[in-house]
Parts: C-alpha cells; structure tokens; sequence
C-alpha cells in the first residue's frame, strides 16, 4: 500500500514540474489563460493575508489588485511559480505595511496596528484560505446550480428539475453528489 | 537573493501546511498525511495554537462568510481591464453563497469527521413523480450557543466535546462539567433516536421534539417533550428520571414508555412498557405495565390493557394499527408524508394491521383500500378520504 503511495507521489511530483514549466512558457508569453488562472488561484488567499494587515476586505482587495498588476508588468523576471508566490506575499505584505504607515500620518483615516502576529502564521492562514477556496471551485457549474436554487431560494427538487429541464431526480443526484464533492474534492500536492 | 530564497522555502513550508489544515477540515487527509499535520502540530506551542484557531467551528464559519463576499471574479475582470485584456466579465457569483451553506452544515455537521459514509440510500425511482414520499431520519439539533446542525444523511460524526453521531442515532458522552441546554426538533417526515448521557435512549416520531442538558447533574434527569416520543430510561436508583410534557410530569427509575403529546391529537397518551411510571399533575397515578393514562384537561382516564405493541410500532418503523379510528390514522399519515387529509364522507372506520412506514405513499393508501370500505384520491399533498 505505501510503495503504491509512493509511486503516485512521485507521479505528482513529476506532473507538478510538467505543470510548472507550462504554465511559465505561458505566463512569461503573456497569455490570458495563465493570468485567469494565477488570479484565481491567489486571489482570495491574498486578500485573506491582507485583510489581517489593514480589516477592511475592499481596501485589502485594492491591494492585492495592484500586487497582480505589478506582477504581470515583472512577469518575465521571475522563472518559477514558487517565485511567483513569493513575489505576491511579499508585495501585498509591504503594500499593507505602506498604506497602515500613511494612515499613521494622517490620523481618522481609520485602521489599526494589530500586526503582532508572526507573518508566517498568517500566511499559513491564508494558504489554508486558498485550499478551501480550491475546493469549493471544485463543483461543476451544474452542482452549483443546484446548490443555488436549493439553498439560497428554497425551491424543490421539483422546481429545480423543471428549470434546469432535468428530472427531480436528477436534481437531487446533484444536490448529494455536489456535497461529497464539497466534502472530499482532492487536491494535487502543491 | 539570499533572503528572497529564505522566503521562498517558509512560503513552501507554509503552503503545505495550509493544504494539510484545509485537508484537515474537509475530512480528506490520508494517514500519512494526518501524521505528518500532527509532526508539524507537536513541533510548537505556537502551531498548536494556530491548528486550533484556524480550525475553530466558528472561525471557519466566519471564513466562509467573508469568503462569500469576496468578489473574485468582479475584481479579475477589473484588474485584467488594467493590464489591457478584453472583456470576458462572467459573473458567477451566488453559488459561492449556496456553497458556504452547505459547507456550514459541513462544518456544523463537524470539523472532526473521522469515518464518512455516504449516508443512505435513497428511496426514489420505481415511483410516479406525484407521489409523496416517506420520512427519513432528519432531525435539527439545536446548540446552547444558537447553532442550529441540520442532521440528515450523516452517519457517524463528532459534533462537539459533548455529543456526536454513531450509526445515525445523537450519542451523548457521560461527563461532567457545566451543564448547557441542548434540543433536538424533529420536522415533518422526520424521525430520530438520541441516546442521553445517562445511557437513556429515545426515540422521536415525526413533529416531536427534546430539550435536555448536556450533563445530568445534580439529583434528578430532567427533560422536557413534545409530540410523539418513546423512552427507554437507564436504570439510577439515586437519580430519577423526569419528562415534563404539557402540564403533566413523568417520573421514571429504569423503565420503557410511550409518550403521544402531538397538539392535534385529542389527548396525551402515556403508555407503560415496562417498569414503574409516576404521572403527575392535576392528579397523580402510578402505571404498571401494559396500562394508558389519557389525559384530556382535567379529565384522566386509565386504560387497563392497550396495545402496547401497536403503540409503540412506529419505533420499529412500522405503522401499526389495532382498532384504530381512521382519523387517527389519518393524522399519523400527514406528520410522516408531509400531506394533508380532507374528508368526503363521514366515515367512521378502525383499522387493525401493520404496514411498513418506508413505503410510498400510494402503497400505504392502497393497503388501506383494500379493507373494501373507503377510497382516497390525492392530489399533490392533499388527500381526501371518500366512502
């Protein structure tokens, strides 16, 4: 059973590096898809570890907007995702610092200066923030219709059958199967 | 470069730990992987710290909460406009609300999911679209600090320090400390079992419901009832056991009884399985087994022999009836199917038999057809009985 674990990690391993070095052909090319992608994929985590900087999500949001503007002009400089990373936490990290500074200055501007905690343990929290965001964007688009209608506007698996033309049984299906994919999406190592 | 690649391999090691708290919460950590989320866990004082806070019930609820709020795909269309791409602003925004519901229940359902199962089967198929379908084990149990699990298709699961599930039946720890209140409800088409934390077990029909501490401290158990429920007490001399049920109060040592408290029933009907039972109230009468106390107001009346059996069938999910009024019956089918009955007749009518309570609906009033003497026509939810 472990040399059987083993062999698809190794697998993952390998496949991570394929994935790696595509995806930076990609990025440093300047296609669209790569950026979706990236933006996706560290957006909510970033606003997240920003967020614990400056307690306000819009203006965390800004930050983190600016962070992935400035990256896409260096995109060529960096030659690695795990770079690429780096480069995201630590720009968002110094943005927040910067702009909690300027609100020093100018005092009634709101904020605080509660960054006691180790950035390590933050950033930690922000890429458990981006594992379960992977996961929620798991759900097929089907899966999340369904969850839409039956939870946020109360309607029967009836109602959801005629407005998706399945059957109420069908809806149902996916209600149950979009919660175990909530419930046990995996997700490559990282 | 020096510090940048020191950044690089803590973001590594953070990142990775990220995953296996996330995985942690979800319930989908391999052994290996749970050991190695425990080697980091035992590493610091300050990771254990940061375990237990990042994987709080109610952190993570607030997580999910900001989560949904964040406007991802709003703020990629903005910022890809920045850099100079086209449009392509797809908003799919709602479901991540819909999402944050069900992973609440998740959570609520319990962040230390040890063994998952699917849950059950489910009864569809093989019946017309129209028919109503039977309850199933659904229940909400509500906590002392406002939070409300929705309990249906979950099988085994921790809810908190005091209560969990096994088999599908709400298991209470024995323990001490400070006792808080907790209540299970049961909705229409529902039925539950909950195991106290005195070992006393309890079954609940549909529309019931329990209120009772999470400890038993003190001198006494002390529970309060509604609707339809059936207890089998655990045996302590020293500490009666007392259910509260409208104005009345059952005493009980170790003992089995029927409660039958539905508002819309004509009385309250307490039957002795076996043991000893104290009722008091307006009056006070001591049951032995086999006996009914119905009590309606003032009035009290005891049976001396009733059918124990069909009475208490419903905990073996079966509807058992023993010259029973078919009004009686009638009321039972709309808590279990959700419907509601209309009469065209004046029919006066007993049933006696069993029938299986998994059934569709159409079955069950075929069955009942079938006594030759009344007819049912449904539509939608409604039923209505004709001579």
């Amino acid at each position: 059973m472990y040399r059987i674990y083993l062999v698809v990690q190794s697998i993952l391993k390998v496949s991570n590096e394929f994935f790696n070095n595509h995806f930076m052909l990609r990025f440093e090319r300047g296609e669209e898809q790569a950026f979706d992608y990236l933006f996706r994929e560290y957006f909510v985590a970033l606003t997240h570890f920003a967020n614990y900087f400056i307690k306000n999500t819009a203006d965390a949001e800004d930050i983190v907007q600016d962070c992935f503007v400035s990256l896409w002009k260096r995109r060529k400089e960096l030659h690695n995702i795990e770079y690429i990373r780096t480069y995201l936490y630590t720009a968002v990290r110094y943005q927040c610092l910067k702009q909690i500074d300027k609100r020093k200055r100018n005092p009634g501007t709101g904020g605080t200066d509660g960054y006691e905690l180790p950035a390590e343990q933050q950033i930690i929290a922000a890429e458990t923030a981006r594992e379960l965001h992977k996961m929620l964007e798991a759900l097929t688009p089907q899966h999340r219709d369904v969850l839409t209608l039956f939870y946020l506007e109360g309607k029967s698996y009836q109602e959801i059958g005629k407005l998706m033309e399945i059957s109420p049984q069908l809806a149902r299906l996916h209600r149950f199967r979009a919660i175990l994919a909530l419930r046990k999406t995996k997700i490559p190592l990282s | 470069m020096e510090p940048f690649e020191n950044y690089v391999s803590q973001l590594q090691k953070a990142s990775r730990t990220g995953y296996l708290i996330a995985g942690f919460i979800h319930q989908r950590l391999t052994i290996e992987e749970e050991e190695e989320l425990d080697g980091w866990i035992e590493l610091d004082e300050s990771n254990m710290n940061l375990f237990v806070e990042l994987t709080d019930a109610r952190r993570v609820e607030e997580f999910l909460t900001w989560y949904a709020g964040v406007d991802l795909e709003a703020r990629l269309a903005e910022t890809k406009k920045r850099i100079g791409f086209g449009r392509k602003a797809k908003v799919v925004r709602i479901w991540r609300y819909a999402a944050a519901v069900v992973v609440l229940l998740l959570v609520g359902v319990g962040i230390y999911f040890r063994s998952s199962s699917p849950g059950r089967v489910n009864r569809i198929a093989e019946n017309p679209i129209n028919d109503l379908q039977p309850g199933s084990p659904q229940a909400v149990l509500k906590l002392e600090d406002g939070r409300s699990v929705l309990l249906a298709n979950i099988n085994d699961t921790v809810i908190n320090e005091h209560v969990g599930i096994r088999d599908g039946v709400v298991v209470y720890v024995s323990g001490d400390g400070i006792p808080v209140m907790h209540e299970l409800v049961i909705p229409r088409k529902g039925f539950y079992r909950l195991v106290l934390p005195d070992g006393t077990h309890v079954w609940l029909n549909s529309e019931s419901g329990i209120r009772y501490p999470s400890v038993f401290s003190g001198t006494e158990r002390r529970v309060t009832v509604t609707g339809e429920t059936y207890f089998e007490v655990a045996k302590d001399m020293a500490r009666p056991f007392i259910v509260t049920v409208d104005q009345v109060e059952i005493t009980a040592l170790g003992t089995a009884f029927n409660i039958n408290a539905y508002p819309g029933e004509p009385d309250l009907r307490t039957t002795l399985v076996e043991g000893s039972i104290k009722i008091s109230g307006a009056d006070v009468k001591v049951l032995k087994p086999g006996q009914q106390l119905r009590i309606k107001g003032e009035e009290w009346s005891l049976i001396k022999k009733s059918p124990v059996g069909s009475i208490t069938g419903w905990v073996r999910n079966e509807f058992k009836f023993k010259n029973t009024p078919i009004r009686e019956v009638m009321r039972m089918l709309e808590r279990w199917y959700d419907a509601e009955v209309r009469y065209d007749t004046k029919i006066d009518y007993h049933f006696n038999g069993s029938i299986d309570r998994n059934l569709p609906l159409s079955r069950v009033l075929e069955l009942l057809e079938k006594t030759g003497h009344i007819h049912f026509k449904t539509e939608g939810k409604i039923i209505t009985v004709k001579n």
